[in-house]
């Protein structure tokens, strides 16, 4: 989900925008744009951008498919961008989100793409990726990327001056959500595998 | 590519990226209506009505309206919506803005000095009271029309689709060049 504008304190939403550069900046003096990088950024990106429009009713509510997750295993550290990106066409183009909470949005999403990331690297080396195992590391890491969101969210909805049964509603009402970010990201890493296992190569994520 | 080259293509880049925002915050009164919010909107249906709508106009049951004056300072109504998302109100009540809120993050604002000329809808219910559940409108209303935003949802979402997808084109270009 967005946080909307007009929700949080001007403080977060500052906090939000310190958040989100803090990560970003270090990164690009880093690693900088690479322009080899900048087609696969732009693709995940539109899948992103996209992903917000997949929304199931879940009690008197609904939710939203995110696929940051997805974007952490594809793009690793570059997620960031893709992220900010989606989120800034989604708020100009669908009036998702806001224009003062987009630091907190971008940070938030992507965290969970990170944090994607840095699971599906770790528990990959872990496992022997073949077959359907390949799946396995990524269901886990945007399982958990997806959860780390909602966390996220609700954790600033908390600071904001939300009672505390949000936050707990948030996570149950996400639920479906979360457990679909996984069937995505193992569904696309189990193919994107088998397609580079028949190339006779290895598909390492990001 | 050579490093150097890298370094200038990413100093051209931030220039075309920062363009192409300020390009994009002009059209921001274009594209985003005032209405709308994340994934919540608020629709005015007839005299002393509202509907709150998730986007693909699904009832939002867990809203609660507020109304405030033409200042924006005096809260004159407040409760919740109707499990179809509807709140009734006095409508002679001076309403200047109304805001709903479901309590999970979603909100949306509605400004009745903006407000755009709609069908009349609904058939009046007790101002500020909600229906009673099971309750039907008499005679039957038509459905409530969500508010045409100004560009239809499919162009806008092709038009994002297209922006990443030129950024795509013009890199992969350059990139089987190299």
């Amino acid at each position: 989900m967005h946080i909307p504008d007009g929700l949080v304190p001007p403080v977060i939403s500052a906090t939000g925008f310190a958040l989100a550069l803090g990560a970003t900046v270090p990164l690009y003096r880093k690693a900088g744009l690479p322009a080899s990088k900048i087609t696969r950024i732009s693709l995940v990106a539109a899948v992103v951008f996209v992903s917000s429009l997949v929304h199931i009713p879940v009690g008197l509510t609904t939710v939203h498919f995110t696929f940051a997750p997805l974007a952490g295993i594809l793009l690793g550290p570059f997620s960031f961008v893709a992220v900010f990106l989606a989120i800034f066409l989604q708020w100009l183009l669908l009036g998702h989100g806001g224009i003062t909470t987009l630091g907190l949005n971008t940070f938030a999403m992507g965290s969970a793409a990170l944090l994607s990331c840095f699971l599906f690297c770790r528990i990959s080396s872990l496992l022997p990726a073949r077959g359907k195992h390949a799946a396995f590391p990524a269901v886990l890491a945007a399982v958990s990327g997806a959860l780390l969101k909602v966390v996220l969210v609700g954790t600033i909805l908390l600071f904001s001056g939300f009672p505390r049964e949000t936050f707990f509603l948030l996570i149950l009402l996400h639920l479906p959500v979360i457990l679909g970010e996984g069937a995505v990201a193992g569904l696309a890493v189990y193919h994107l595998s088998r397609h580079f296992r028949a190339r006779g190569e290895a598909f390492a994520g990001a | 590519m050579p490093v150097h080259n890298l370094r200038a293509l990413g100093a051209i880049s931030f220039k075309i990226i920062a363009l192409v925002i300020f390009s994009f915050m002009l059209l921001h009164g274009i594209f985003v209506t005032t209405v709308s919010a994340h994934r919540m909107v608020i629709i005015k249906g007839g005299e002393g009505r509202l509907q709150v709508l998730y986007d693909g106009g699904i009832p939002a049951g867990r809203a609660m309206v507020t109304l405030y004056d033409r200042q924006g300072n005096v809260i004159v109504a407040e409760g919740p919506v109707d499990p179809d998302g509807f709140f009734y109100f006095d409508p002679t009540l001076d309403v200047g803005r109304a805001t709903a809120s479901d309590g999970l993050g979603h909100l949306a604002h509605f400004d009745f000095m903006m407000e755009k000329k709609q069908p009349e809808i609904a058939p009046e219910t007790a101002p500020g009271t909600a229906l009673a559940e099971g309750e039907q409108l008499q005679p039957q209303a038509p459905p409530v029309e969500a508010e045409q935003p100004q560009v239809p949802l499919t162009l806008r979402v092709l038009l994002g689709l297209l922006f990443f997808g030129i950024i795509g084109i013009i890199f992969q270009r350059r990139k089987s060049k190299c």
